[in-house]
């Protein structure tokens, strides 16, 4: 009986979820870069923020058009300019200021995001959340985004995010992007680039942060340091990182980039030197070329589906970061914790088969992970004893562990505003004087636009678990099944509907 | 010109990018074996936290005399190892000896090692005695010593607020 309530709950929620949508009326802007080119998110995207070829294209080149037969990015933009300073300028150049432009318009456009979750019942995440369904969340937060050119090598990308109530963190804002691009500073068009600000993420392959239909990023988010350490907040290929990097791409096929960006800290402890360096080799074989230029162009394989292309992309990367964690011998059970610093240095390999076949889109990538001491240690120690109380710092664990994140996602582009798919992430983590323990998740789903500018993604999330991380849950990996030690359990957990509005 | 200007600042980059990257390094340093471990002694890599065991050298009236020391840690700070401090009764106990010991320290019982101290002989003539332990000690000793000790942040000085009658 229960279990019917639940059902009709979860398809009533569903129904709302879909007609709200539906009802919706059409928006009447669309976003930086639609407005200055005059053309639709189509052009660069099916559900967004995944980009297609074209898109994908577009955002490597350092946010430009790529070039038909020499074009320049400006021969194609439509939106209005105001010059800052004169042409020639340039030839008179290190005696002048080197001139630019910016848009008359300012360059803005906004994001609504937000997630709604039907918490199955009898669910780990049923029993955290104490409910089945809250409308709390439909709105979570809020981008705006600034973006565009300042001449046809120089470009820039900037991301305010004000997060509401039902964000993450809480009714904070942040400006969690915000980076200038110097492209083709020397050599053929696209070879050497400089991009130097708040990046948008390493890019550890050649696909965009946000490539998957089912998952905030096609890199899982899985944070191995925090499956050791509480404290421990960086995610490998995630994040708006603070740094440069220089990236290119070689015959229209080879991509690379190398990058130095800054290394975390646990809340209350000093930021490291940045010490994070990472390098990345991409190769696309078939379909449009990563530039969008060379042979065949930037025109697509099939005019009637612009989406389609037949091709592979193989990449390959390597990682070295360190983190500043609290390894919590200064934390007295039950009473005063007081940050002690530990270093922990991370290496990590991976790689990325990215391979499309019309409207089939595999992706199968696989990271491993290892951190030379994420574990905290025991805690302090509070003495009493004839004439003096102290506390006593407990003794560091300097332990090493490994870690393995393998992810898979299967689409369909059926038309270029439904995609269902289905996605796997597998997480495997080793465990100090225990077994190894393991996460699976399945995450069948559909994207879909209402709009060229709104979307509705559904997901399922069903999970396998063996065993717990030394923190005591799967969070660090977007988990929530809660098997006992030692033990493996299935369990359903959630439907989740995330929900986008761009203008 | 603009071209031999843009690959003099590209190399120029790369190169403070390269001398950057190399001298970002963070000094993290491993850890000596717990018994080579010196109080005052020179260590490298700053704030590298090691183990280290304690021992007292005042078993009277000291909480660390825990059979075999105390498993604590040592910070490494600008050059040199600052390990917690043992305690004496020299440091601490003024009491009159004789009178009930009463101590409130910030235990919380963690650890489960009661060890009890007879005190006396090693304590500048007071005779304050103490169980340790598990929350509160009550002195079984002859004169009445309260002490109160204030939680402190480890690594090196055990601040005590101590008071006799």
């Amino acid at each position: 009986m229960r279990r019917n309530r639940a059902v009709h709950l979860l398809f009533a929620a569903l129904v709302g979820v879909a007609m709200y949508f539906v009802a919706l009326p059409e928006a009447g802007a669309v976003p930086s870069f639609s407005r200055k080119y005059h053309t639709s998110c189509q052009t660069c995207h099916t559900v967004y923020p995944v980009l297609n070829a074209f898109g994908e294209a577009f955002r490597r080149d350092g946010y430009r058009f790529p070039s038909n037969d020499g074009s320049l990015d400006s021969d194609v933009e439509k939106a209005a300019a105001v010059e800052l300073g004169q042409e020639q300028y340039k030839t008179l150049f290190p005696a002048a200021v080197f001139p630019d432009k910016i848009t008359e318009a300012v360059p803005l456009s906004v994001w609504l995001n937000g997630g709604l979750a039907v918490n199955l019942p009898n669910s780990a995440a049923a029993d955290s959340a104490q409910n089945t369904f809250a409308w709390g969340g439909i709105l979570a937060e809020m981008h705006v985004f600034g973006a565009g050119a300042f001449s046809d090598t120089v470009t820039y990308m900037a991301q305010l995010t004000l997060e509401t109530d039902f964000g993450n963190p809480a009714g904070t804002f942040d400006v969690e992007t915000g980076y200038l691009l110097w492209n083709d500073i020397v050599g053929p068009s696209h070879l050497i680039n400089l991009w130097v600000g708040r990046l948008f993420a390493p890019q550890l392959t050649s696909y965009g942060l946000h490539s998957s239909y089912l998952n905030d990023s096609v890199m899982p988010g899985v944070s191995v340091g925090a499956l050791y350490n509480p404290t421990a907040g960086y995610t490998l290929g995630l994040g708006h990182t603070d740094g440069a990097e220089l990236n290119g791409i070689a015959g229209h096929r080879v991509g690379y980039s190398l990058g130095w960006i800054g290394s975390s800290a646990a809340s209350g402890l000093s930021t490291p030197n940045s010490e994070d360096v990472y390098a990345h080799l991409g190769f696309k074989l078939g379909g449009m070329s990563l530039d969008g230029e060379g042979k065949g162009g930037n025109a697509p394989e099939d005019a009637a589906k612009p989406w389609n292309e037949t091709a592979v992309t193989l990449d390959v990367f390597g990682y070295h970061g360190i983190s500043r964690l609290d390894n919590g011998t200064g934390n007295i059970a039950g009473g005063a914790a007081t940050p002690v610093r530990q270093d922990d240095r991370m290496n990590a390999i991976g790689g990325l088969i990215h391979a499309q076949l019309g409207g089939l889109v595999v992706m199968a990538g696989v990271n491993l992970e290892h951190h030379d001491r994420p574990y905290q240690g025991t805690g302090a120690i509070a003495t009493t004893s004839g004439g003096v109380g102290g506390v006593f710092n407990g003794v560091p664990d300097f332990t090493g562990a490994t870690a393995v994140v393998q992810y898979d996602e299967i689409d369909y582009i059926v038309w270029p505003w439904f995609v269902p798919g289905v996605r796997a992430e597998y997480t495997h983590a080793s465990v100090e004087g225990g077994s190894d323990v393991s996460l699976l998740r399945i995450i069948p789903g559909i994207a879909m636009l209402a709009r060229p500018n709104i979307k509705v993604v559904v997901t399922g999330d069903l999970e396998q678990g063996t065993g717990v991380p030394v923190t005591g849950s799967w969070g660090a990996a977007g988990g929530m099944v809660a098997p006992d030690p030692g033990k493996s359990k299935f369990e359903a957990e959630q439907i989740n509907a995330v929900v986008g509005v761009a203008f | 010109m603009k071209r031999i200007l843009a690959l003099t600042l590209s190399v120029a980059a790369l190169a403070v990018a390269v001398l950057g990257v190399e001298s970002a390094c963070n000094n993290v340093g491993d850890c000596p074996s717990a018994s080579s471990i010196k109080p005052g002694g020179s260590c490298s890599g700053n704030y590298l936290e090691c183990p280290y065991t304690l021992q007292t050298p005042s078993q009277a009236c000291d909480g660390t005399s825990v059979e075999g020391g105390l498993a604590t840690s040592c910070t490494c700070t600008e050059g040199t190892w600052v390990c917690p401090d043992p305690v004496s009764c020299e440091a601490g106990g003024t009491g009159d000896g004789g009178g009930d010991g009463e101590v409130d320290g910030t235990t919380d019982g963690q650890g489960g090692d009661t060890a009890t101290e007879e005190g006396g002989e090693d304590s500048s003539g007071d005779s304050a005695s103490a169980e340790t332990g598990a929350g509160d000690a009550m002195g079984d000793g002859g004169g009445d010593g309260a002490v109160e000790g204030a939680a402190s942040d480890s690594a090196a000085d055990s601040p005590a607020d101590v008071t006799a009658q």
